[in-house]
């Protein structure tokens, strides 16, 4: 087996040449310790490597297996976290220079269950500052510098998870968490073409990640194909009392159970991949959309109605973000970050009153009232994961709601980013191809706590399609 | 905030990463104090937020709209 092979299998392949005893735990994780400290720094991807722990941790597994302690796929595959979780004996940045050299001595609960399965964490993955709160304009606002594309060093990885977006995509991890509270999983997984999986709100634990907005935040994985999201969903989701908004509930991942995908309804909305999509993104839909169309769901157009959701989401992250970050804030320490937009978002976001806070809460109360029966008629929605390619790393982060943009009258699905975050609805990117040499994803939403919908739906387009299985031309 | 005690798991090489981005770092804000057409980035974040908020107080609220706490997934 070639060693570049190695670092682009899946996770059950992987695990299946631990338990044959083909290839050492230690030795999968030596190999990939090296790949991080050799390769991370051309992404920009690593905030630290945990080799230490992730030797003792392999060796581990090792006696494990060697017992025929067998824990599931997880056993022994090495993965990254984003720098938002904390792991005692190692620092946590949270990606922002004022916080460079803090350490907090507590294991996050996503950590400790992957752990718990014998997965072995090799680093924690760079993330753009304070995971974007107050709102950024450059790639560079991150402590770690830009988070670079692994499929042109030129381009953005995405964010905020921006370091679990490059390290999957390079082969530096098989898989990684990211957090996202608006965007942040999905963004880098279609930038870096590959797979991200938005669960639930409340399915897994925010024990021990960085709060931005309590209301919106969530931990996901970062994969290279759908079927390597349900393996890590099923051990990262799980009820929490040490988490306020945990849901209480456990995933079991079984996409066998969703039934014949000919019996699903699926809604999309042609002005999305026609007019919102820029024109180098276009053809790369059409295709995507006839290999849904082939597996058989029945395709219904519909729309969402006209609701101020940006602006919501927009208000009540700032208010959450602004009170979570008060003291950083009225310290003055917040000119330390990298992007002073940002730092300037922060300041402004500590003006809101409470009656704006509450008032972007009830229009988010009657948007759960008026769109949560969306489900009842349809099982899936479909859009574009973002209407365009990664931006070039030294210009201006582009945004459909940037002033000038040509945009179409018909909203079509474009608000369902920021509306199934304000609704904790689960959202999985698939890559479906390349514009312009970068990739391009397309995301599935579904109700809440029906990820198994979405994971089947997206594991039967990568059985169709190879867009997961290639590799980027930086990876090495 | 650095705790002593995980010197003893964190490599020399890891800290003097650490270190050296701490002493790197510049933020843009250093680097465009000496534009002169500087930005004014607390105004154009408070233009946003007037925006998003007067997009917020146009939409129609009833009595019986109450805000979602603690109710995010239904």
């Amino acid at each position: 087996m070639a060693a570049g092979d190695l670092f682009f299998r899946s996770i059950t392949e992987l695990n299946e040449l631990l338990v044959s005893r083909t290839l050492s735990c230690e030795e999968l994780t030596k190999a990939y310790l090296e790949r991080l400290e050799s390769q991370g720094p051309k992404y920009n991807a690593v905030a630290t490597v945990t080799r230490k722990s992730a030797l003792e941790s392999a060796k581990a597994v090792d006696d494990d297996l060697k017992r025929k302690r067998l824990r599931g796929p997880l056993q022994g595959i090495p993965f990254g976290a984003k720098d938002l979780l904390s792991y005692p004996g190692y620092p946590t940045t949270w990606g922002a220079k004022p916080y460079a050299a803090q350490t907090i001595d507590v294991k996050a609960t996503v950590l400790s269950n992957l752990e718990g399965r014998g997965a072995v964490l090799v680093g924690k993955l760079a993330m753009v500052e304070l995971a974007g709160g107050g709102g950024y304009e450059y790639a560079s606002a991150s402590l770690f510098g830009p988070g670079r594309n692994p499929w042109s060093l030129e381009h953005w990885s995405g964010g905020s998870s921006s370091g679990s977006g490059s390290a999957v995509a390079a082969g530096l991890v098989p898989f990684a968490l990211g957090s996202e509270t608006w965007g942040s999983i999905l963004s880098p997984s279609a930038y870096c073409g590959i797979t991200g999986l938005r669960p639930t709100y409340g399915y897994a634990s925010r024990y021990g990640a960085m709060p931005l907005s309590w209301t919106m935040d969530k931990i996901g994985p970062m994969c290279r194909s759908a079927v390597d999201c349900g393996h890590v969903l099923q051990v990262i989701a799980g009820a929490d009392a040490k988490d306020r908004g945990s849901s209480g509930k456990s995933f079991y991942y079984g996409p066998e159970y969703v039934g014949e995908l000919a019996r699903l309804r699926v809604g999309f909305n042609p002005v999305d991949f026609e007019e919102w999509a820029e024109p180098a993104l276009r053809p790369v839909y059409a295709a995507a959309l006839d290999v849904f169309r082939r597996l058989g769901p029945a395709f219904d157009v519909t729309t969402l109605p006209e609701m101020p959701y940006a602006s919501v989401a927009g208000t009540v992250i700032d208010a959450e973000a602004a009170s979570n970050f008060e003291s950083l804030i009225k310290s003055g320490q917040v000119d330390e970050l990298a992007d002073p937009y940002q730092a300037a978002g922060l300041k402004v976001a500590l003006e809101l009153k409470s009656t704006d806070y509450l008032r972007a809460m009830r229009i988010r109360g009657r948007m759960q009232e008026e769109l949560s029966p969306t489900f009842r008629q349809l099982d899936i929605l479909i859009t574009p994961t973002l209407t365009r390619t990664a931006s070039r790393i030294d210009l201006p982060i582009r945004r459909s709601s940037d002033p000038g943009t040509d945009r179409p009258k018909d909203r079509g699905l474009t608000d369902l980013g920021a509306l199934g975050n304000l609704l904790g609805w689960p959202a999985l990117s698939v890559p479906c191809g390349f514009a312009d040499g970068l990739p391009v994803g397309i995301q599935l939403v579904t109700r809440p706590f029906n990820e198994n919908r979405i994971l089947a739906l997206g594991a039967a387009f990568q059985r169709e399609t190879d867009w997961h299985l290639r590799k980027p031309p930086s990876a090495t | 905030m650095i705790d002593p005690s995980n010197k003893r798991v964190i490599s020399r090489r890891e800290w003097a990463a650490i270190a050296g981005l701490i002493t790197s770092s510049t933020t843009l804000a250093a680097q465009q104090s000496t534009d002169p057409s500087a930005r004014n980035y607390l105004e154009e974040q408070r233009n946003a937020n007037a925006r998003a908020l007067a997009e917020l107080e146009s939409f129609p609220l009833e009595a019986s709209d109450e805000p979602i706490f603690g109710m995010v997934v239904r």
